[in-house]
């Protein structure tokens, strides 16, 4: 039976440019690329290549560029690293419905520091209350992070105008963006222009599993997670790993190459999947209006069904999809972005998320649409 | 046939599962989410779904978890709670059993469109002519009957019980013999969503408000104070210097609004019935007068009664009262491993004339 993956967002197939790239330099033996003869010589020129690459992705400078081993990986050391340089008593704010790795790192930051953690609500699109933030904004607030690209329901964060704020209320705070949701989708060098720090994980747009990074302006200071060797100008310790480097930024060239029309096609499918199931099923609705969204984030909310069992129907049918979310035994538990838009959690009410991505083909769309249909009609009845 | 088992990463379901893959069924193992709130110790933590995904894994067969802990927290943990506010006993395996494993869960493996729900429960199905009952499992140090008293012809039709007609030894033997992680995992004992540190006094501490009090005789002479009336139930046994004659003595009643236990001999425990609430009956109803045997605690001795109808039960010979929301199962008086059903305790005396 066919596959109809629809999880993008979770992760993402590798590009076979990227797969390629990455197996050419597994068939080579390099040296590591911290050390000084002609064979580590050869791997740090990989591994820089790369980072050149990346960095002109986003319109920055090499020296801004840090390899680490994920997304969380960059979010934990942007926030960590910066809450550490700074006194006990400042202020932080991050957004309700940022990815766990931010809140549960800047919780953690905060009680380490003895700063305070405060949360910028969202109203029922996801988008920040830029009210909100221009009333409780002051000078005792020292790091803001907001993401770009929400991770479920695919809301676009209102960087510039945070950063517009920011810089007549609060000139001397750090502005970082988890970034890991925004690659496929929004002008990176705009973004990368507002923000001090950004984080990005490869595996999300056709990169390989297992290497991030984390975007930093030069003046900005943070102090490292890690420590050991001084790899990273010692913001990161340990080897990096040169072909994950090689894969990601192989991915970001593909990613870049045919960009404007990805952004139309994914539009489209998206749409199209997600009006037609909406079309056959009058007890479903759409989370968040799709203009404050990315082109291939497909989120609705489905009455009378129960997540769990609807999951278990689709995977009968081989589609990949996302229900709330994932826990460390597997089950699904109530989702925090989800209650942050007021969204109330009950037991029969299912939440979709399905994201489209660069390996997405027509026949998926269709073969979801009618296995998810079938399968909530099957359970609302039954129900 | 397509058939869910419950796996909660012990011995008994991992071996149900492994027997019913050898006859050759479509077997899919489920693990409930159900507790792991606070903290994730007892059972149904992390390293419990973790131990049934492995034996999943080592007998071939899908692993899914489904989140009940919602349901669990309604149906089972507040009525816990609640039960020691009202001086109650309360039996939280037999509440999970009644609204979640064979309820919720029941229901959703037959919406999913398989044929039956397995679990490692010890305990017998058997098809009579008019429908199906519960019968003792063989192992009968192991018969768990009790606990899943209140089960139903329609749904019982639907159950297996794979290890409920073998030795318990034997399911050992077996989970050894083919390697199974969990082969010398010791059985759980306690209350799944009370940690073995903190025990049900911390745990119940936490939640509510514990009552000091008294323990005092049937001429209300005080013989003792206490921290935690709620924690005892009727019919404990009282260890304390023992009374004028020397005789062992029992808590014959609690009573949390005078703050007072009263402790008295096993004389002053006997009654000569039971009345019941949330009565269930798998098939039907027993005659009036039928002879039935009662059993009033998970591995106590059944004792002859007789049905005088409605929710009535008088003891052949006199018993210890049963503490108000026990669990009571009914077997057959001919066939006394055969379940008829199942209630809960009221508070009532129940006392005959010259008794």
């Amino acid at each position: 039976m066919k596959i109809a993956y629809l999880d993008h967002a979770a992760t993402s197939p590798l590009r076979p440019s990227a797969r390629k790239a990455i197996e050419d330099f597994w068939s080579e033996f390099v040296g590591n690329p911290t050390g000084s003869h002609f064979l580590a010589r050869k791997a740090r020129a990989y591994l820089e290549q790369s980072r050149e690459k990346i960095a002109n992705f986003l319109g920055g400078k090499e020296s801004e560029i840090i390899f680490t081993g994920s997304g969380t990986e960059s979010d934990n050391l942007a926030i960590k690293g910066y809450i550490r340089t700074v006194e006990a008593g400042k202020k932080v704010f991050v957004s309700a419905i940022e990815h766990r790795a931010v809140l549960n790192a800047a919780k953690a930051a905060c009680e380490e520091t003895g700063c305070s953690l405060s949360l910028i609500p969202v109203d029922k699109n996801g988008v920040v209350d830029l009210n909100w933030i221009n009333d409780n904004l002051d000078d005792g607030v020292c790091f803001v992070s907001v993401m770009a690209v929400n991770n479920e329901i695919g809301t676009i964060e209102p960087l510039s105008e945070i950063k517009e704020i920011l810089t007549e209320k609060a000139p001397h705070a750090v502005l970082h963006t988890d970034a890991v949701q925004a690659a496929c989708w929004l002008d990176m060098v705009g973004l990368w222009q507002v923000v001090e720090m950004m984080s990005l994980g490869a595996h999300k747009f056709g990169g390989p599993l297992g290497i991030g990074v984390l975007a930093k302006k030069d003046d900005v200071k943070i102090k490292p997670i890690l420590h050991g060797g001084s790899q990273e100008k010692e913001l990161r310790a340990g080897t990096q790993n040169v072909a994950g480097a090689i894969g990601m930024a192989e991915a970001i060239q593909d990613l870049k190459s045919n960009w404007e029309t990805y952004l139309t096609t994914t539009k489209e499918l998206r749409d199209e999947l997600t009006e037609n199931i909406l079309s056959e099923l009058d007890f479903a609705y759409e989370t968040v209006e799709r203009q404050f969204k990315v082109p291939g984030n497909s989120h609705i909310l489905i009455d009378g069904v129960e997540p769990e069992e609807l999951l278990w129907l689709l995977d009968e049918s081989h589609v990949c999809i996302s229900t709330g979310s994932s826990c460390a035994s597997g089950a699904l538990t109530p989702s925090h972005v989800l209650e942050a838009i007021g969204v109330t959690p009950r037991r029969n009410l299912s939440a979709l998320r399905m994201t489209l991505g660069w390996s997405t083909q027509k026949e998926e769309i269709e073969h979801a649409t009618q296995a998810i249909v079938a399968a909530a009609n099957k359970l609302r009845e039954k129900g | 046939m397509k058939i869910v088992v419950a796996m909660s990463g012990g011995v008994d379901s991992s071996v149900a599962a492994y027997l019913l893959k050898q006859q050759n069924h479509e077997v899919v193992g489920v693990t409930l989410k159900l507790w792991g709130k606070e903290s994730d110790s007892g059972c149904c933590s992390v390293s419990d779904v973790e131990d049934a995904r492995r034996v999943a894994i080592r007998l071939g067969i899908d692993h899914r978890v489904m989140y009940f802990a919602d349901l669990f927290e309604e149906r089972v943990v507040e009525p816990y709670i609640h039960s020691y506010e009202v001086g109650q006993t309360p039996n939280p395996c037999i509440e999970c059993n009644r609204h979640i494993k064979f309820s919720a869960l029941y229901e959703r493996v037959i919406k999913l469109g398989f044929d039956a729900l397995a679990t490692g429960h010890y305990c017998r199905t058997e098809k009579l002519d008019n429908g199906y009952v519960l019968r003792r499992a063989l192992d009968k140090a192991k018969d768990q009957s009790y606990v899943l008293s209140m089960l139903t012809t329609d749904k019982i039709e639907r159950l297996l019980f794979p290890v409920g007609s073998m030795l318990k030894t034997q399911v050992r033997e077996i989970a050894k013999e083919i390697g199974l992680p969990v082969a010398s995992k010791p059985d759980s004992q306690d209350v799944c969503f009370i940690s073995s540190t903190e025990g049900r006094k911390g745990f119940l501490q936490q939640r509510m408000p514990l009552t000091s009090g008294t323990f005092v005789d049937e001429n209300n002479n005080i013989l003792t104070g206490v921290e935690d009336i709620e924690l005892f139930t009727v019919g404990q046994r009282f260890k304390v210097p023992p009374g004028a004659l020397g005789e062992r003595r029992y808590v014959i009643s609690v009573n949390r609004d005078e703050k007072k236990v009263v402790i008295g001999p096993m004389r002053r425990l006997l009654v000569n019935g039971v009345k019941l609430r949330e009565m269930s009956w798998a098939l039907k109803i027993p005659e009036r007068k039928q002879e039935v045997f009662l059993q009033t605690s998970a591995h106590g001795s059944p004792f002859k009664a007789f049905y005088e109808g409605g929710n009535l039960f008088i003891f052949k010979d006199p018993q210890k009262r049963v503490a108000p929301g026990q669990t009571v199962a009914v077997y057959d008086g001919k066939d006394p491993e055969i379940v008829l059903g199942s209630g809960i305790a009221l508070p009532d005396i129940v006392k005959l004339d010259g008794a």
